[in-house]
């Protein structure tokens, strides 16, 4: 069995271009007030600034709808219309591969009432229940789709795949009020911190957990009552692993000796015996786990170490 | 009810209930309270038909409730229970009992209402088991008739709300029944008085309010309803308006004992001892078996040292009723209002081992336990209290309070046991580790003593919290609390950025710890007050908070005692306002006595305090000068500081300043803004001119000046966080780190829940080569849960290696790391710490 464990584990170390691509969506409502307007402006291009700057993901995989295109051209493919919507879907489901992720990320106003959610787009809104046909148009593709509108809680519902995850700012439709959690996860790609684990790549997941801690920390600042309070639901273990650009961790690059690739080895494994150490140190004496944890850490530091020497 | 069986001692009474008085006037007069109407209506009727039994009971009720208790006795001649209730008034209990008897014997329509006041003389006179047996045949009376009147109703409710002392279960039954009363009968006060008084001892002021109000309504001159009402009040904490309706309750009745013993109980809260003993000796000359006033009586005695008197107190109270236990509960109370909580909490105890089941008794002991700091033992306490009295709010409170205590972790430190809130332990331990030794030792040696054992710091980050561990309800204004070695405060995170200097709060009550050791806790309020809110100062060298225009102007306007009477500023404010400025007025006293007779005699006062001598004495062995000179002296003092004829001419200038700098009218505003605060730097209400003097410097580019104005700010006021913010902006900008870190530091010990004033303090502290204050901040932000934990805990490590503190760099790495395996930077400072040792 152990071994067994072992050769599944080193399966899963990534080499360099063999990474799967990446699609986002980013699809930005109607503002109304200027405020908003700018609001959204603002976190749309700098989420494709993210990704196709800081995050490398090639221009022609990230696709932007905003209420306005004419405000900025070169960052904004179309108006936020249904149609479009549809169009983009098209693209998407036509030229990503099977195994490509996609990130569908929607900023805006929402509503909820007797005729369901939706977002307010130019023209007619978009209903929860046809967005969730037209990530169904994507057929079995991770797909992660984040819903920063206020009342998007009730988006769930129309979202369920097996390999889907679904984010909303706001627990249900009943939590109306304008959201801050667009902000933060914008800014969880745009600036430092999202990164908790440090593994120099901020998944969606931390980028979810980003965003949650501080809204509730905006809230707190103002010392209002939190007014949005952000879900998780579906796959969440693809949030968790969902990157936009490349891999989190440094792969291992295609022509890499036998000595790096046994260094490469040795290090995810270090890396499980840490999570499988913290995982039991509920149950271990204190003492012990410190120890045992030190030396753990002090091998995987050598361990790094040995393969930035091995790569200068 | 409960049971539908035998009906014990009387079966017969509910078939004796259908009598009735047939009555010649509705006495609509004597329900609403005209009283003299009343008498005379009656009187006359009596006088045309001697046996009009109707009149003749309004003539009695009207007679009982303004007090003409011996007119009453020889009115009700031919009413014995209504004559029995008329002896007891007046304590001839004897012959109230035979006229009880009488009245029980006769198949009148007072029967019940008989056997229930007899019932009622056996329970105080300690003959609980004959008592109880009684009054549980009320509870067939209830289920076995159809027909009771709204005076039935009453009375059942009374017999139950005894019953229910051993059976709480039956409480709701009580207000049952008084429901039904005032159904029956909604124009009788009777029902909704009693409905309040059983609130009333449910520590529900709320609900007692409401009943008490309705039954006012009807009878806005019922003496017992205008008591209920000012206990209610005084229990909220709205001393003057109870101070007000009690004696609107004694201008109807001026031989109202009860109110006359409340008077008295208010008075010991002021230390106004020669009052509450002419009140209690006029009590008791009307009525010498008062158990309430024999209480306080013996409260007095007690707190004054009369050891004697309160022996023969306890005896004559013994006399009356072998197991009562009230009178110990009463005198634990008063001590406790005196901060005596040890005493408080022996005296309780006895009162349990007296009356086991006396829940008011376990109560008071559970509180005092708390007080104390003895956790688990007031747990238990209060749980057995609540468990024999189900329905009272404020032992709930308290026990909901005891739940949330595995929330806490306790921090021991020399000195003191810190109870810090899980989610903020981090953040706060140094911060507070560091205040409260310092707080120690300037504070023990200026007064020259120590706290006896370690002191216990409770901070809540929940007011209502505090509130609730304060006074047991939740909305009290207060901040802190000292109960000797136990301090609760509220948590910096409690209230809003600016509002609250927790620093401040954690001396002050310290202060109030040491006064209250040095005098033995006999320090009055106005005086440890005064101290503790002198000692504040100390908590930044060179502070001296300015004298507000605000509290001037009420002192200039006689709105606040003088200082031989300050305590009542402290017992019965008018308002919060009030109260406000008899804490500046009292630190005021304390500056002036120290100034003009130096430190030691505020000691030799507190030692004045601890051999039990009152204030006057104090201010003419110690102060040497009569209390009415003291007044006077201070008031010279006072005004030669601040010139309440300035106070008019501030508002003038401050009100054309800002009205100026609102139209930006930048030139005008700025002279008038700074004669202002030469007048008053800051004040309570508006703001201080200087806060809009540097928001002109910082329009008109001149940063320096912009600083200097709130430096001169934040120099006054402990609670100016955005202000010291602002400042350290500025002050960077202009070069100043030193300044800026020091507005920094001001800003964070006054709100330290925010991060980027940590984080900016942190780089600043690593400029100016501060390393351990370079680690205190570091803490801080690890303490504020970041979202990036390993990135924090890594600058804690660095920040701990650059202090040289090599295990604890190495701790807080490993910390990084296990949050973090791959951070890479972390790793590398792993390697070097390790090889480096």
């Amino acid at each position: 069995m152990r071994k067994l464990f072992i050769a599944v584990a080193l399966s899963a170390i990534q080499v360099s271009g063999a990474a799967a691509q990446a699609r986002v969506l980013i699809i930005s409502g109607l503002g109304g007030e200027a405020r908003y307007v700018n609001d959204f402006h603002k976190w749309g291009t700098a989420m494709v600034d993210a990704a196709t700057v800081r995050l490398g993901l090639p221009r022609e995989n990230v696709i932007y709808l905003a209420e306005d295109p004419a405000r900025d051209a070169q960052r904004i493919n179309g108006e936020a219309r249904i149609q479009e919507i549809q169009e983009a879907f098209r693209e998407i489901a036509s030229k990503a591969g099977p195994d490509e992720r996609v990130l569908v990320l929607l900023i805006g106003h929402g509503a909820a009432d007797s005729r369901g959610s939706r977002i307010n787009l130019p023209g007619p809104d978009l209903t929860a229940e046809e967005f969730g046909k037209l990530v169904d148009s994507l057929g079995g593709r991770p797909v992660v789709v984040v819903n920063t509108a206020s009342a998007s809680g009730d988006f769930h519902e129309s979202l369920e795949a097996p390999n889907l995850a679904s984010i909303t700012a706001t627990r249900s439709g009943m939590e109306r009020n304008e959201t801050v959690f667009g902000r933060y996860f914008v800014a969880a790609f745009v600036e430092e911190g999202a990164d908790v684990d440090k593994n120099g790549g901020v998944t969606v997941g931390e980028a979810f957990d980003y965003a949650n801690a501080e809204t509730k920390r905006s809230y707190e600042s103002t010392n209002q009552l939190q007014m949005e309070h952000s879900r998780i639901e579906g796959n969440v273990e693809l949030a968790r692993s969902f990157t936009i650009g490349a891999p989190a961790v440094a792969a291992l690059p295609a022509d890499a000796s036998p000595a790096v690739r046994t260094l490469y080895e040795e290090r995810q494994r270090l890396e499980e015996s840490v999570a499988a150490l913290r995982a039991r140190s509920a149950t271990m004496e204190p003492a012990a786990y410190q120890a045992e944890l030190e030396r753990l850490l002090l091998e995987l530091a050598r361990t790094n170490r040995s393969i930035q020497d091995g790569a200068q | 009810m409960r049971r539908v069986g035998p009906a014990g001692g009387f079966l017969l009474l509910a078939s004796l209930l259908l009598a009735r008085p047939a009555g010649c006037q509705d006495g609509s007069a004597l329900q609403e309270g005209r009283y003299e109407e009343a008498i005379s209506v009656a009187t006359d009727a009596i006088g045309d038909e001697p046996n009009d039994s109707a009149s003749r009971r309004i003539l009695v009720r009207a007679l009982l409730d303004v007090g003409r208790y011996e007119e009453a006795i020889a009115a009700a001649a031919p009413l014995p229970n209504l004559r029995g209730e008329a002896l007891r008034t007046i304590g001839r209990l004897a012959e109230a009992e035979d006229a009880f008897e009488e009245a029980a014997e006769a198949a009148g329509a007072d029967q019940l209402t008989a056997e229930f006041n007899l019932a009622e003389m056996l329970y105080n006179r300690g003959e609980k088991r004959e008592a109880m047996s009684r009054f549980d045949a009320f509870i067939d009376v209830y289920n076995a008739s159809a027909d009771l009147s709204p005076a039935d109703f009453t009375t059942i409710g009374n017999a139950v709300w005894y019953l229910g002392t051993s059976e709480p279960e039956l409480f709701p039954d009580v207000v049952l029944a008084f429901d039904e009363a005032i159904a029956a009968d909604p124009r009788n006060a009777e029902p909704h008085i009693r409905m309040g008084e059983l609130f009333l001892e449910k520590y529900n002021s709320p609900e007692a309010q409401a009943v008490l109000d309705q039954a006012l309504q009807i009878n806005p001159n019922h003496p017992r309803a205008l008591l209920g009402m000012a206990k209610a009040k005084a229990f909220d904490g709205q001393q003057g308006e109870a101070l007000e309706l009690v004696r609107r309750a004694l201008e109807v009745n001026p031989n109202f004992v009860p109110a006359r013993a409340f008077l008295a109980r208010m008075a010991l809260d002021t230390d106004d001892y020669a009052t509450a003993r002419s009140e209690l000796t006029r009590a008791l000359e009307i009525n010498p078996a008062s158990l309430e006033a024999l209480s306080t009586l013996a409260a007095l005695h007690f707190v004054r040292g009369e050891e004697r008197q309160y022996r023969d107190v306890r005896s004559r109270v013994e006399q009356l009723n072998p197991t009562y236990s009230g009178l110990l509960t009463t005198v634990a109370e008063i001590a406790a209002q005196q901060r005596r909580y040890a005493e408080a909490a022996q005296l309780a105890g006895e009162a349990t081992s007296l009356d086991p089941q006396s829940w008011a008794s376990h109560a008071v002991l559970g509180l005092n336990q708390f007080r104390l700091g003895q956790i688990e033992q007031a747990r238990t306490s209060l749980e057995r209290s609540f468990e024999g009295d189900p329905y009272n709010v404020w032992i709930k409170n308290n026990l909901d309070l005891l739940d949330t205590f595995g929330e806490y972790e306790l921090v021991s430190v020399p000195g003191f046991e810190l109870m810090l809130h899980q989610d903020e332990v981090e953040l706060l331990r140094p911060y507070i580790e560091h205040a409260a030794a310092q707080a120690h030792s300037t504070l023990t040696g200026r007064y020259g003593d120590r706290p006896r054992g370690r002191v216990r710091i409770e901070l809540y980050p929940r007011s209502a919290d505090f509130s609730v561990r304060t006074v047991g309800l939740a909305g009290m204004g207060a901040l802190g609390v000292s109960f000797g070695d136990v301090l609760a405060l509220d948590s910096p995170s409690a209230r809003e950025a600016g509002t609250y200097n927790w620093l401040t709060t954690l001396w002050h009550e310290l202060g109030h710890t040491i006064a209250l050791g040095v005098s033995n806790n006999r320090v009055p309020r106005w005086f440890t007050e005064g101290l503790s809110t002198l000692d504040e100062r100390l908590t930044q060298p060179g502070w001296k908070p300015s004298i507000m225009p605000e509290f001037l102007k009420m002192y200039d306007e006689g709105e606040l005692p003088p200082v031989s009477r300050l305590n009542e500023g402290f017992i019965r404010p008018e308002t919060p306002q009030h109260l406000g400025s008899a804490y500046i007025m009292a630190s005021l006293v304390g500056e002036w006595i120290e100034e003009t007779r130096g430190f030691d005699a505020i000691v030799e006062m507190l030692h004045g305090y601890r051999e039990g001598r009152a204030t006057e004495d104090i201010f003419r062995s110690v102060l040497r000068a009569e209390p009415t000179a003291i007044d006077a002296e201070f008031d010279r003092w006072l005004r030669s500081r601040a010139d309440p004829a300035s106070i008019e001419r501030w508002e003038d200038l401050y009100e054309r300043g800002r009205a100026a700098f609102e139209e930006e009218n930048f030139p005008a505003a700025k002279p008038l803004l700074e004669e202002a605060a030469s007048l008053f730097p800051v004040s309570g209400g508006r703001g201080s001119p200087y806060s809009l003097l540097a928001q002109i410097h910082l329009r008109e580019g001149n940063r320096r000046a912009a600083a200097d104005a709130l430096i001169a700010l934040t120099s006054r006021d402990d609670r100016a966080y955005a202000a010291n913010i602002e400042l350290a902006g500025i002050l960077e900008e202009l070069g100043d780190t030193a300044g800026a870190a020091a507005a920094l530091e001001r800003a964070v010990w006054i709100f330290p829940f925010e991060v980027q004033p940590h984080a900016r303090l942190a780089e600043l502290y690593t400029e100016l080569d501060q390393p351990d204050l370079v680690v205190r901040e570091r803490r801080a932000l690890v303490g504020l849960r970041p979202t990036d934990r390993a990135e924090a805990l890594y600058q804690l490590a660095l920040a701990y290696q650059a202090a040289g503190d090599v295990s604890g760099a190495r701790r807080e790495v490993l910390r990084a790391l296990e949050v973090a395996p791959a951070f890479d930077e972390a790793q590398q400072l792993l390697l070097r710490l390790h090889e480096a040792t």
